[in-house]
This record gives structure tokens, sequence and C-alpha cells, in this order.
């Protein structure tokens, strides 16, 4: 079971900060938010920055991006700063 | 060029005490003086003299102008952009950024919140980026 | 064309002329930082101590202040740097750009040195200075009370006062922080100055300029980042992300995550914290936190600010963080560098170099320290050097956490090597804004880009740094770039095809794009809302700028810029970085969560047109329209 944290908005949204889900790669793990959240909670998950173990899924291999029995999945929503 | 102050000052100081931006100078029973470089030309002094004492740009004499016909801004809070140009232009912090409805409320928009203090001056109109402020006689109904 | 008026004033004497500013000058610089940068190296004469009577202080706007548009409302500071005595341009919010144009100045130039404590007032287009010595140690929050109501502030603390290395100037609650403009006033013995006036700033076409504002503030507000990103969380927001990507300094930067991160993030801070949001005059963005401290509302921390007195210093307690802030802003100290010579002030202590009573995740006196050091008092009175004089003399220079002397912002090089490359690089020392701050696309944002690899990184770093200098100059804020990144990769998100092939093809086009930039202005002849900055100068000021045009202006001042670096005795060997940052890995597993800047350094001058000691060439030079300077013997 990969842990699955929110973060920002979408925690707030979601009304939960963490849950295990389990998938081998983050588009699973994606479906299976659809399931338990609904599908317009699953496309503001899809629109994160999505953090596979430390590592930004996007320069992985996207949604295709491997997920392990004890991997911490990450989603972040847009901000910005400096 | 600026509005000027003629012989009919009895000094009673209300249009240095109404001037938006300061720029009427003089002391109690004497004639008062309007400094030019800082005039906005907005006419508020001659709106409050009562003795018909402001000449505007062009010589001619200004009238009073009853309390009741003064402009007041009316705010489009759907355009407003809450960017506070308007709250710093205001001589007399008569406009305030609204608080918040609710944490994480994100529309708030300028609001006069002094009306009575408002002499109608209209910088807060001018300095208003998006024209989301418009000067209207007796102000919001 | 409507062209700026300066004012020299000399505080010795008292006297003080307008100085005029020629068109050519004004449309090749506009103003801000680059304008200053020009200004400060035909003013001074090499060599001169920051501190020095004759040293010039540069007060100025740019061209966009106070016109209304979008986020115009930072003015900036230029001088000598305090700590790496190179250049140093300070950037700032406050009230006091807005009205120091409408008291008829778009910028000052300040020499000399006040025989007494003074403040400068400007009022309606005429100057004069007098003694203040009743305000003499007040902070930054009261001598602003003791001033006129209405008027621009621009003032300085205690730090101030007692040369603080890092010590700032602030306007309202909004402050100047970086490289010790507080300190080159205290110097001057210049404790406020202060603007008034009401002449509104002219605009060219002022119909076309309303016009264009209004479909840029919509734009703002519809951008994912700039309406709601930033006004929901602040810059704040990005502890989480930065955290989640190890990111994050964390104990003197040496990892990049925090085990109580979500303590300090942006989230719990808006969720238990936020009063309010506030903004910066004619902002339409508002990412200002407003908090309470001490059943006061005042200003909340900054992303920056709550990473180096959170994380940096393994201390999550969130309601010390608001208070060292405020703390910090009325004392007059820049909360970067004050933070980052802390946490090196505990590595010291920890590794038994030095004892300044600081340690680690112990806080409780904390607030003593950082008084003491604004008053350069007691043990940590030493602090008020920076980390890199601190290093000189205790040791421990692999760890202390600077590029030129300018303590780092809070981005973790390791895990976003460009930054990396950007911090050693900056003019102004370790700054992330002045950097490029490329951490923005490769470990916060949401273009997603390989955030280890040095391969493409020099090039965008380039532009970037121009860029966001010429954003700088013109008068806007920084954030307004942010909302360069097309909206359409939000839709899809920071994992999608099109994110992803976004980000590849920044750094796959690296081989175009570095000489792209060498064919500025030409390219980019055209104004596009994509980056409405140069249509909106345009139309405000009648310089025929372009989008091209534009980041030229940028360019000519990071070039401007860095031959006054180059002057004053700075090299290639201070683009550097600590050894931590360039040689211990951060993942012991990962080969390359290292900042490369070997690599990349070379391919960095070689894109700006520098030879290989990164002194830029003259024909480069000539290109710009930056006078060559005179090459020195050997």
């Amino acid at each position: 079971m990969a842990t699955v944290r929110y973060y920002g908005e979408l925690a707030a949204k979601m009304g939960i900060k963490e849950e295990n889900y389990p998938g081998s790669t983050v588009s699973q793990v994606l479906s299976k938010i659809k399931k338990a959240h609904g599908s317009e909670l699953y496309h503001e998950a899809k629109r994160c920055h999505i953090i596979v173990d430390h590592c930004n899924a996007g320069s992985e291999k996207g949604f295709r991006t491997a997920v392990g029995e004890n991997s911490v999945v990450e989603f972040v929503p847009v901000c910005g700063g400096g | 060029m600026a509005y000027r102050i003629n012989d009919l000052c009895i000094g009673c100081t209300l249009c240095a005490r109404n001037c938006p931006v300061g720029a009427v100078t003089g002391a109690v029973k004497q004639k008062h003086k309007i400094e030019e470089k800082r005039c906005v030309e907005c006419s508020v002094c001659a709106n409050v003299c009562a003795k018909g004492a402001i000449e505007k740009p062009d010589g001619t004499a200004a009238e009073k102008l009853p309390k009741d016909k003064w402009r007041k801004p009316v705010i489009n809070t759907a355009r407003c952009s809450a960017c506070s140009m308007c709250v710093i232009a205001c001589g007399f912090s008569c406009l305030e950024i609204s608080y918040p409805t609710k944490p994480g409320d994100l529309n708030v928009f300028a609001v006069l919140v002094k009306p009575e203090k408002c002499v109608g001056c209209s910088l807060c109109e001018q300095a208003c980026p998006l024209g989301a402020i418009t000067m209207k006689e007796g102000g919001a109904k | 064309m409507i062209l700026p008026v300066y004012a020299k004033i000399n505080l010795e004497t008292g006297k003080w002329e307008k100085y005029p500013i020629s068109q050519e000058l004004f449309s090749k610089y506009l103003g801000g930082k680059s304008l200053g940068a020009r200004l400060l190296t035909d003013l001074t004469k090499p060599g001169l101590d920051c501190f020095d009577p004759e040293a010039v202080l540069i007060v100025n706007t740019g061209p966009m202040n106070g016109t209304g548009a979008p986020s115009s409302g930072r003015f900036n500071m230029t001088f000598k740097n305090v700590l790496t005595g190179g250049i140093a341009s300070s950037n700032c919010g406050g009230t006091f750009g807005m009205l120091l144009k409408k008291a008829g100045f778009d910028g000052l130039i300040i020499t000399g040195k006040a025989s007494e404590l003074s403040k400068i007032i400007i009022e309606d287009g005429e100057i004069r200075i007098e003694k203040c010595p009743e305000l003499a140690g007040l902070n930054t929050e009261e001598v602003q009370e003791k001033l006129p109501k209405r008027y621009g502030k621009l003032v300085i603390g205690p730090a101030g006062e007692n040369l603080v290395r890092y010590a700032l100037a602030a306007s309202g609650e909004r402050v100047a922080g970086r490289c010790g403009a507080g300190a080159v006033m205290g110097s001057k013995n210049l404790k406020a100055i202060i603007a008034f006036g009401t002449k509104n700033v002219e605009k060219y076409n002022p119909e076309g300029f309303a016009k264009h504002t209004k479909k840029w503030v919509d734009a703002l507000k519809k951008h994912p980042m700039t309406g709601s990103g930033l006004p929901k969380y602040g810059s704040a927001g990005l502890l989480s992300k930065a955290n989640a990507s190890s990111a994050l300094p964390t104990h003197n930067f040496s990892k990049g995550q925090y085990e109580h991160a979500h303590d300090i993030s942006g989230e719990t801070l808006a969720e238990t914290k936020l009063v309010r949001n506030g903004g910066c005059v004619s902002c339409p963005i508002r990412c200002e936190r407003r908090v309470k401290v001490d059943g006061k509302e005042v200003k909340g921390p900054e992303y920056e600010t709550l990473c180096l007195f959170g994380s940096n210093i393994d201390s999550n307690d969130l309601d010390l963080i608001n208070q060292i802030n405020y703390d910090a802003d009325v004392l007059g100290m820049d909360t970067i560098s004050l933070g980052g010579t802390i946490a090196f002030a505990m590595e010291l202590q920890e590794k038994g170099l030095a004892d300044f009573g600081l340690k680690f995740g112990c806080v409780e006196d904390l607030r003593k320290a950082i008084s003491d050091i604004a008053y350069r008092r007691g043990k940590a009175g030493e602090l008020a050097e920076g980390s890199k004089r601190l290093s000189e003399k205790y040791g421990g220079k692999e760890f202390a956490i600077h590029s030129k002397g300018l303590e780092l912002a809070a981005y973790e090089p390791r895990r976003s090597t460009g930054m990396g490359l950007g911090y050693a690089t900056s003019n102004r020392g370790g700054c992330h804004l002045n950097g490029g701050y490329l951490a923005l696309m490769e470990s916060v944002g949401v273009v997603s880009m390989d955030a280890q690899t040095p391969k493409g990184k020099p090039e965008l770093t380039v532009f970037f740094q121009n860029a966001m200098e010429a954003c700088s100059a013109a008068g806007f804020c920084l954030f307004t770039m942010q909302a360069i990144v097309p909206p359409l990769i939000f839709k899809f998100g920071s994992a999608s095809f099109i994110s992803r092939a976004f980000g590849k093809a920044l750094l796959l086009a690296r081989p175009v794009l570095g000489k792209v930039w060498n064919l500025m202005p030409w390219i980019l002849p055209v104004n596009m809302m994509l980056m409405p900055h140069s249509e909106s100068i345009k139309l405000a000021t009648g310089i025929p700028m372009t989008m091209g045009k534009f980041v030229t202006v940028g360019e000519r001042g990071y070039n401007t810029e860095r031959l006054y670096n180059l002057r004053e005795g700075l090299t290639c060997e201070d683009d550097s970085l600590p050894d931590r940052l360039t040689k211990v890995q951060q993942d012991p597993k990962r080969k390359d969560t290292v900042v490369d800047l070997k690599t990349m350094l070379p391919v960095y001058y070689k894109v700006r047109g520098w030879d290989s000691k990164g002194v830029p060439t003259a024909k480069r030079l000539k290109k710009l329209g930056i006078p060559v300077p005179e090459r020195k013997e050997g």
C-alpha cells in the first residue's frame, strides 16, 4: 500500500490529508482516487504537482511513474512564490 | 494651474481642513493661500467656501455646493482588484479594503468605510487603474 | 517620450540639484536596478568602500511605478554591496516609490555623509534635509509613526544605525531587505527619506494604457499561479512542495527535507494564523500574509523566512517565526541573511568551532540573540558581520552557505541545479531572484523539468536572469513573470505529457536558445499578452518597446552589473558555492544530487558572450551599447 498525501486546497476539498492505496503506477493510484472521491477531485489531483518518493513524477515517467509498496505519493496543487 | 483664494477670505479654515492634499495654508482669521504646486483642482475648497472667496483656475468665481450634492465614490466591486491605489490616494482614509467574509475568501474590494468624511474630491476615481470607481451625487444608493 | 527626473543630493553640504537622464540612457536602461547600476558605475570611483562618505546610494523607481499597471509598486535601491563588495540592488514594494514619483522625482542619487542623524524631505518637486536626533534608536515602526502620516517613507531601524551588514530599509511594512541598504543609509547618518506630492504619473497613451491594464489584470486573476496559488497560500505555499521534492534547506542546508515541515507550511499558516491577505500598492495578486503577533495585525512571513527560521535551524515553532519575522522587520534586518548567518553560527557551535550561544533546535533565546545582533552586543553581536566574514575568522567555509558573501535564499540547489548556477552567477550574491529563479521550474513549479541535469540550465538561467532584470528595471514585481507559464500547462498538470514535453523541450532546445539570446532584440519584434510587460512600458512611456528589446534591457543591465563587480575586484572565482553544495551529495545514493558548477559555468559564460574568465567581451558589450571599460594591464 502506497501512502498518498494531499496538500493545500486539495487536502481541504478531499477532507483528508493522508490515505493509503494500492497500485504500481501513478495512474493506478489516480484511478483509485477517482473511485473513492469522484471524478472532479480526480481531475484536480491529476492537475497537481505529483511527487513520488521525493522525485517529481513529471520528470520521471509522468503518470506511468512506478509506485512501490512503501512509496509516498504526494499531490501538491499549483502555487507560486519567490 | 490651480485654484486661488481672493480677498473675500475671512480665514475660517474650512477650505484648509477639507483640502484632500493639504494644499491650503493660513492662520485663523487670516487670508488663506493655495499652494499651486500641490493643488489638484478638485474644487473641494470652492464647494465648502461660504464667502465665495475661491477662484477657479480660469479666474471665474466658484460657488458653494451643498453637502448633499457632493459626489461620492461608487465602487464596482466586481471590477475592483483590491490594489489599494484609491486607499492611498484618499486624504481622509475614507476607503479601505474589505475584510474576507470567511477564512480563505479572496473576494475583497475597496469599500467607502467613512462616507461622512468623504469630501468628494474624486482623487480615488482618478487613481483607480481599472475604472472601477465612479463619482456619483450622494454616493451609492 | 516622458523622461525621468532624478535628483542628486549631497548630505554633507545639504545641497541638491536635478540630475538629467538622457533619452538614450532611459531607453537603454529604463530605471530601477539597471539604470541604477549604470549610474553607480559612472558616479563612483573604483575601489571606494561601501561606507565611504563619497559612496553613492541610489533610490530609484522604474517607469511603471505609480502608473497603476499591475504589481508596479516596486522601487529599487542600488549601492555598493555591504556583504559582497560588488553591486547591490534591493527591491521593495512600499509606498515610498509611488509617492516619490508623485512628489516629482523618479530617482535620488545620494552622496556624502550628514554630520548628524538626518532625514530627507521631498515635497512637490523640492528637497530639503533636516536633522532628526530625536529619531535616533527608534525601530522602523516607531520612526514611521513619528513621521507625517500620508508621506511615503523609507527608514532604517537600530540595525541600520549600528551598521549591521544585512540591515534593511523599510517602507511601511515592506522592506528592501537584501545586501545591507539600511547599513549604507546608517553610514550616511540618514535615518529616513520621506516624500509627498500630488502630481499624477503622466502616461504617453493613457487610453491604450488603461485598456491594456484591464486586460492584464484579468489575465493575472485568471492565471492559476497569480490568480489562485499565490493569493491563497502566499509564497509560503512553496514549502510543502519544496519539502516533498527534497529542496527544503534543513539543518543549515545539510538536508533537503524536514520531518516537521507540515507545522511550518503555507497550509498550516493559512489555516491557523492567517488573518487576511495584504499587498503592495497597485497589486492585484496580493500574496502578503497578514498574521497576528501579540494581538496586533502585522505582515506575516514569506517562504524564505519560514524555511530559514524553521527547517534550516531545526525549529517547527510557527508562532516564533511570525514573531521573529516581525522583530527582524522592526529592528531592521534582512530575514534571509539573518537566518542564514544564525544557521551557520549554530553549525559552528555544533562542530565546536565557536560559541555564540546558539544551538540547532534550541530557540528559547533566539529572540534575544537577534536583538543582540541588531545592537551588536553580547556573544551574538558578531553575527552582524554575516556568514562569509564569520567563516573567515572561525573556519567552516565549506558550510558557510553564501555566494560572494550574500547568504543563499531558501532553495536547496542540489535539488535544482539550475538554481545553483543562478546563485553562483547572480551579480548581487546568493540571491534566487537575481539568479534567474530556475528553482520554480525545477523543483517547486509546474513545468516538469529534470532538476538534476546540468544540461540546458545555463541557457535558461541566462534568459530568466535577463527577463527578471528587465522586469525589475521597469518597476514591476517579479511575480508578474510567473504568469508567463502558459495556463494550458496547468490544465493538464505537471505529470502530463504536455508539461513534460514542454520541460524537455526547454532543455533540449539549448543549442538553439544559446544562440537565440544573441539575436535579441530582433527575434521578438512584437508584443504579446504572453509577456505583457513590454506593451505596457510602450504605452506608458512612449519608448518603442518590444518583447525582444525588453529582454535586452535586462541583458544590458545584467552585464552592467557584472562589469561593476569586476571593476570592484570580484572575479570568476567568486561565481561559486560552498563545498557542501558542489561536492557533497545530498542523497548519498544519487551522484547527481550536487551542483555541477564546473560543467555549467563555461557554458553559461559562453551563452552570455563572456570569455572563459567570465569577463564580458568587447564585441558583446558593443552590441548591447554598453561602454567598454578600459582593460587593466596583465
